[in-house]
């Protein structure tokens, strides 16, 4: 398929993988037109297809996204479209064994700044599904990791700050499947900047990258 | 009302300031990207490598993205490998690089070029790879080859620092090295064009960020004068960076053409070039073209219409990771400008 007709059929291009390593290292794009999401690659090579099917089962399976009975296609969780989480997700889904199984459990996640583990629930509060951050472990302050998670959700996550523990979406609605993907990265917000402007950077020809820069 | 042009006619016209049916598209340095690999089944570091490999990856400018020109030359590394540098080629999502922390020489002596020069396989690959296009594309569609010019070569060479403080310290040398140096530019620049070659890009690192506008006049205009009167096609120099206080200068050397870095704006370019040189750009990569939406490269390439630069590109080789629909929206970019100012 010819790149115009790519940008007609799947829409505009949210995320890009350039070297999937279970799959001859071909680059694999996430697309979106309206609230179908196709995950997409040029690449040529036998196999291609059921390999994109797969990643796409990945999404559904670890992100709770609605399959398509179409090859390659799904919808946003319940219509909410939040594009980091989604970008968070589809690059864990290139880059994870094919073998891996989702964690349907309780929402947990162990801090890697402290040895606390953090747990994040929710509970419909009047108009609104608001999510706690809760800690278990050794720390002086726990409070304080806490209100750093609950950044971390509002930073990728375009949540809204409900109380120093607690959060909740835009659109009020329960979300598990964001609050899941989201929960690694929300964690260390510096270390995820850090990974990102170090993806940003690769394959950037600059004064820099070549090394003709102070 | 001008008559339509082939892709050569519109691309030459622009590089001499003449009228043009439509503006057009041309980067001098390289539209590679991992999607264009993938669709061509042509990966890096082998598409550097392999003529065959590399004319594939180079036609998608053409044959996806309906650009005016094809340029197969992608990094910048080819020359420094064929001299003896010390090379990472990297994988498929980043660029190949000399290592420069490992210099292969120390003083304008050591410069020599090899008897094997143009048929080392790194040289002979962009040669080979400018033969295939020629034959593929006939001659409505210019090549733009790429040679090296001396003072990014010194920095692969000598390595950045060394190179920089001896310019300080001892003048006379860093010209005797920038003179012995050019003639790889040469050597390289002439066998692209012999193989068919329409335009040459002239990259020159003297970037805004290591080096000022006296620093260019002071130990480049002259060569790249002289490049202009020797070489028997347009040149287009290209430096990264803040430029603009060495734009008079460049204006100046006889040369077609400057590719210039989005810290410059277009319309400031414009001023300092005083008409006396077309420019080349100079859509942002790392912010725009990587990571913005279709309509935010629309608006850059207004901006640079609106200031009357003659030929709309990326302002560098774009980031490997760009996504196809932000290159579509060069062109199109083009179309509804024109469509605007004609209504």
């Amino acid at each position: 398929m010819k790149v115009s007709d790519v940008k007609i059929k799947f829409g505009k291009c949210l995320e890009l993988v350039s070297m999937d390593p279970n799959f001859h290292n071909i680059s694999v794009g996430l697309f979106i037109k309206k609230d179908i999401l196709t995950v997409w690659s040029y690449s040529k090579k036998e196999g291609v297809e059921s390999r994109l099917n797969q990643i796409r089962d990945k999404m559904v399976e670890f992100g709770g996204l609605s399959h398509l009975d179409e090859d390659f296609k799904m919808t946003v969780p319940k219509g909410a479209l939040i594009e980091r989480p989604l970008k968070f997700l589809f690059s864990q889904c290139v880059e994870m064994s094919p073998d891996k199984k989702s964690d349907k459990g309780i929402i947990t996640a162990k801090d890697n700044k402290t040895k606390l583990t953090f747990t994040v629930s929710g509970s419909q509060q009047q108009d609104k599904y608001i999510y706690t951050v809760s800690a278990e472990g050794e720390h002086e302050k726990p409070g304080l990791r806490i209100r750093a998670v609950v950044g971390g959700f509002i930073k990728y996550g375009e949540c809204i700050r409900n109380d120093v523990d607690s959060f909740h979406f835009p659109d009020n609605n329960a979300h598990e499947e964001y609050v899941r993907v989201l929960l690694p990265y929300a964690r260390n917000v510096s270390a995820v900047e850090q990974m990102l402007e170090a993806s940003d950077q690769a394959g950037q020809m600059t004064t820099q990258s070549l090394g003709f820069s102070q | 009302m001008i008559k339509q042009m082939t892709k050569k006619e519109r691309v030459l016209a622009a590089l001499n300031r003449l009228e043009v049916d439509r503006p057009p598209v041309a980067n001098p340095t390289s539209v590679a990207t991992v999607e264009m690999m993938d669709l061509v089944d042509a990966p890096f570091p082998e598409a550097c490598r392999s003529a065959e490999l590399n004319a594939r990856l180079a036609a998608t400018e053409i044959t996806e993205f309906d650009f005016d020109a094809i340029a197969p030359y992608f990094s910048i590394i080819q020359e420094s490998s064929a001299i003896g540098c010390e090379m990472q080629w990297e994988q498929k999502d980043n660029w190949p690089t000399v290592r420069m922390s490992n210099p292969i020489w120390k003083t304008s002596s050591d410069i020599k070029v090899p008897s094997d020069f143009l048929n080392h396989p790194d040289v002979k690959v962009i040669t080979d790879s400018i033969r295939i296009l020629k034959k593929e594309f006939g001659d409505d569609v210019p090549i733009i080859g790429k040679t090296m010019g001396p003072w990014t070569l010194a920095y692969h060479v000598f390595g950045v620092e060394t190179f920089l403080l001896g310019s300080v310290d001892n003048p006379d040398e860093t010209i005797k090295s920038l003179e012995k140096l050019q003639e790889f530019t040469y050597l390289f620049g002439e066998a692209q064009v012999d193989a068919g070659a329409d335009v040459l890009t002239i990259p020159d690192h003297a970037t805004g960020d290591l080096v000022s506008g006296q620093y260019y006049q002071k130990f480049l205009q002259d060569i790249h004068t002289e490049m202009a009167q020797r070489f028997t096609v347009p040149l287009i120099l290209h430096i990264c960076g803040r430029t603009v206080d060495r734009m008079p200068y460049i204006a100046e050397t006889g040369m077609h053409a400057f590719h210039f870095d989005s810290k410059n704006s277009p319309q400031e370019a414009m001023d300092a070039v005083n008409n006396k040189i077309a420019l080349v750009g100079n859509i942002n990569n790392p912010e725009t073209l990587y990571s913005k939406e279709a309509d935010d490269v629309k608006k850059e390439v207004f901006e640079c219409l609106n200031a009357g630069v003659q030929l709309i590109a990326p302002e560098c080789a774009i980031p490997l990771k760009t996504k196809a629909e932000n290159l579509v929206a060069i062109n199109e970019g083009i179309t509804d400008w024109l469509a605007e100012t004609n209504s």
